[in-house]
């Protein structure tokens, strides 16, 4: 499909806007120092909170995040059926919170006067787990959408097949359906990853900046950007090859992915 | 394993009642769309009929009043659907996955020797999406009876194979069912001429015919069952060894019911010859005079529609017919005539 | 399903690129101070750290009606922040700094000598009714106290060491923040139990109280401002400068808690 002369240079401009804005980030690296800021105690010290703590985020979405998207696809029959497409948006809110209002709501419930404050007692504020509850929020929607889509994508007829052959729910669950959607959980998980790791606004408002415990990359960045702008370019150059690499990973071409 | 069934799913216009005798094979006989799959699929507990009374060898599966039907995985009918629906794992596994789901420590000897018995042992370690049509409809057959089901379904278990692998199959199948519950759609008399011991004729949702596929595929009461056993019914009323369908045709038969009764001849439209002009009395045809319906084309043939008989004729002959034209059509003499 | 993905992965990238541009846009040139330049004759900018919001409206208000037809157009953000926008060529004409070395890092862009119109003080920040009883250096630092102050890397950070070097012990906080306004947010939220900021910082937020630091006046932070080599007016430009140094400021600064240079 071939569209008009005229799509062209606008198409252009659009490459322009996301490309000036790495090039100018490009630009602004000291090469010769790259390495040695990128390896600083801590730099070093932030990058592998950021992995860490996005890693358990993506576990953690893995765990709740494919029951939701089942029991969401499951709300599609019966007596809940009407209230789905809201609860959906509910739960895909994080996606497009601001992340500022999403450190609120998380401060409302998990704060130490928050909803479940009495119970924490203020356990969970400026720690790690509350960076790992932080990324888990704002990341959780992927795993979720991807999950449903998949669901929604098949026809159920396995499973039902896998039933007349005398098998129980749980094993058609893990033998059938959980395999069959093995493409969708890895986008999601990888989605996850890539946006529990850009996580910045919820944590920032939620759990602190504190060096090891919960000052990850863009915490890091963030903070770098007033003393030393070179160490905050070289750490974000580290984020962006991430994202690249997370989306080219996520959205390779279907041909190449196993068939469902 | 006699099975007895009534199965209603309203939003698809389907309420079929059919019974299959222990140990033999029905042919659930319709066009496309006829509600086939529907009442297999109900049977099985893959799709949750509206009203359902089911009974398996005097075991209630289901009946109107009971709160929960037997679930499927209780039920011991195993469906194979057109799709195959072979899951995510080696073949092997997808055979053995009845077995295993039945707690059998030997699940995977039971899957070889069904994947030998289909003639596929060779392919036990490929994944589905690394196997051609009929190969895969091998494995899901293996897989199906590797369960030992109580009742198989089999819905429309050539569809989708080339000729080579479906005549394959086909006499894979005709040696697996001997003997076996099943209950098989198809929309071909043939295939259930050569699989199955019974019939049933569904039209619209619901058994219209149902009886032995001999007598059903020969001596079909309705004209639909007619056209799905592949010929035209002809009917009229007996009067001294000939029936008479007309004030102006009547055709001498052989056999039937007692003079004044109704009865009926079913003839291949193959075997109707077509006559434009009033052809002489004399030869081994009589001639009934019809007006063209509709003029159905069928590849390198047409298939005339007439009031009252149908008749395949070539193309050429077909270009000089139209709705309402008369016609004459010749039928064998001596038909084997039959009470309706 | 891809496309489902696809769809909401864009969507997901989206608000990450939103969330960036988020955190820097809060500190960028206010979107009020953009929008404003066509009423008025002559347009003053001031580029101002943004703990001078308050005070800041309210002596350009005066300004301008002391130079009927002048309209100061204010732009606030973090002071690095705006010293950075400056040294890219960003049209200011006056520089109000939170501290002194944000100020020499622009050295080459001022036009004659800063002028410290303002001083500032620690102090610590606790929530309403002060449920930890922080009292001095030693109840901030003592064990299970959760504590909150501004990493050492920035400004009021490194004010913050100095001014524990000087009591002699030692912090250990729950967090170090990038800027004051994380500082009280988590005191105001109350998941911290105290703070250490600025005074003016506390005046102006709510929820919170402030405990006076003994020693504090031994850490002062001094705000300069100077008017800048490419102001289009350079004696408006300096004019404000000289403004902020007068008495009539000085009322306006010292009611908002700012000290005297």
């Amino acid at each position: 499909m071939t569209g008009p002369r005229w799509l062209a240079p606008l198409a252009a401009l659009g490459g322009l806007l996301v490309l000036l804005p790495l090039a100018g980030l490009v630009s602004r690296v000291e090469w010769s120092e790259f390495w040695s800021l990128v390896t600083a105690p801590d730099s070093l010290t932030a990058l592998q909170l950021s992995i860490r703590t996005a890693t358990a985020a993506t576990v953690l979405t893995l765990l709740l995040g494919v029951p939701l998207g089942f029991a969401l696809h499951g709300m599609r029959r019966g007596p809940l059926a009407p209230a789905r497409a809201a609860v959906r948006a509910v739960v895909l809110a994080p996606l497009v919170l601001p992340p500022v209002v999403g450190g609120l709501a998380l401060l409302s419930a998990f704060g130490r006067r928050g909803l479940l404050g009495e119970v924490l007692g203020g356990s969970l504020a400026f720690t790690t787990l509350a960076v790992i509850i932080a990324q888990a929020f704002v990341a959780m929607p992927f795993m979720v959408v991807s999950v449903e889509s998949a669901l929604v994508a098949r026809s159920g007829r396995r499973e039902a097949i896998a039933a007349t052959l005398g098998a129980s729910r749980t094993r058609t669950f893990v033998r059938v359906t959980l395999p069959g959607i093995v493409p969708a959980l890895a986008t999601g998980a990888v989605l996850a990853f890539a946006r529990a790791l850009g996580e910045f606004g919820a944590t920032l408002t939620f759990a602190g900046s504190l060096a090891g415990v919960t000052r990850t990359a863009p915490l890091d960045i963030y903070l770098l950007r007033e003393t030393d702008p070179e160490a905050a370019a070289a750490l974000s150059l580290v984020l962006v090859a991430v994202a690249i690499g997370v989306v080219a990973l996520a959205y390779r071409p279907v041909t190449t992915r196993t068939p469902r | 394993m006699r099975l007895e069934a009534r199965v209603a799913v309203t939003s698809r216009g389907v309420d079929a009642t059919l019974s299959v005798g222990a140990h033999r094979t029905l042919a659930l006989l319709g066009a496309n769309g006829a509600g086939k799959s529907t009442v297999l699929e109900s049977l099985a507990d893959v799709t949750r009929p509206d009203h359902a009374r089911i009974v398996l060898d005097g075991q209630v599966l289901a009946e109107p009043g009971r709160r929960r039907p037997v679930p499927a995985r209780r039920r011991g009918i195993v469906l194979l659907s057109q799709d195959d629906a072979l899951f995510p794992m080696s073949v092997l596994d997808n055979v053995a996955f009845g077995p295993r789901s039945a707690g059998r420590k030997d699940a995977e000897d039971v899957a070889r020797t069904w994947l030998d018995h289909v003639g596929c042992l060779d392919l036990a370690g490929r994944r589905p999406g690394e196997l051609s049509g009929g190969q895969a409809r091998r494995v899901a057959i293996a897989r199906a009876l590797a369960a030992e089901p109580r009742v198989l379904l089999l819905d429309e278990p050539f569809a989708g194979l080339d000729v080579e692998a479906a005549s394959a199959i086909r006499a894979l199948l005709r040696e697996l069912l001997a003997g076996t519950t099943a209950v098989l759609t198809t929309h071909d008399a043939l295939d259930a001429h050569t699989l199955a011991d019974d019939v049933a004729v569904m039209e619209s949702g619901r058994v219209v015919e149902a009886g032995p596929a001999r007598e059903v595929l020969s001596r079909p009461r309705t004209r639909f069952a007619a056209r799905m056993a592949g010929r035209v019914l002809i009917e009229g009323t007996m009067r001294g060894g000939r029936l008479v369908i007309d004030e102006v045709s009547s055709i001498p038969v052989s056999g039937g019911p007692g003079a004044g009764s109704r009865a009926a001849v079913a003839v291949p439209p193959a075997s109707v010859a077509v006559a434009l002009e009033s052809p002489s009395i004399a030869g081994d045809r009589a001639w009934i005079l019809d007006s063209v319906t509709t003029l159905e084309p069928r590849g390198d043939h047409v298939r005339v529609h007439g009031a009252l008989v149908s008749a395949d004729v070539d193309p050429e002959l077909a270009s000089e017919l139209e709705a309402g034209a008369r016609l004459w059509c010749g039928v064998p003499r001596g038909l084997d005539a039959y009470a309706l | 399903m891809r496309r489902g993905a696809a769809l909401a992965g864009a969507a997901g990238l989206t608000v990450g690129l939103a969330a960036c541009a988020g955190a820097t846009g809060a500190a960028g040139p206010s979107a009020t101070a953009i929008g404003a330049t066509a009423s008025g004759d002559r347009t003053l900018t001031v580029f101002a750290a943004a703990s001078l919001t308050d005070v800041l409206e309210e002596i350009a208000t005066a300004f301008e009606t002391d130079h009927p037809g002048l309209h100061v157009l204010r732009s606030y953000a973090g002071s690095s922040d705006l010293a950075a926008q400056i040294n890219e060529g960003a049209p200011a004409d006056v520089f109000l700094s939170a501290d002194q070395s944000t100020m020499d890092k622009i050295a080459g862009a001022v036009a004659g000598e800063p002028t410290v119109f303002a001083t500032n003080t620690l102090t610590f920040v606790v929530p309403a009714g002060n449920p930890a009883g922080i009292a001095d250096l030693a109840s901030f630092a003592k064990p299970g106290v959760t504590t909150v102050i501004c990493a050492p890397q920035v400004p009021c950070g490194a004010a913050t060491a100095t001014l524990a070097a000087l009591g002699g012990v030692t912090l250990s906080p729950a967090s170090e923040e990038a800027s004051v306004t994380d500082v009280l947010g988590k005191v105001a939220s109350g998941q911290a139990d105290a703070g250490i900021v600025y005074v003016t910082d506390v005046a102006r937020a709510e929820g919170v109280e402030a405990v006076p630091i003994a020693r504090a006046d031994a850490v002062v932070n001094r705000y300069p401002a100077a008017a800048l080599a490419a102001a289009a007016d350079a004696a408006t430009a300096q004019a404000f400068v000289d403004y902020l140094a007068g008495d009539e400021a000085r009322a306006v600064l010292t009611g908002a808690g700012f000290g005297a240079p």
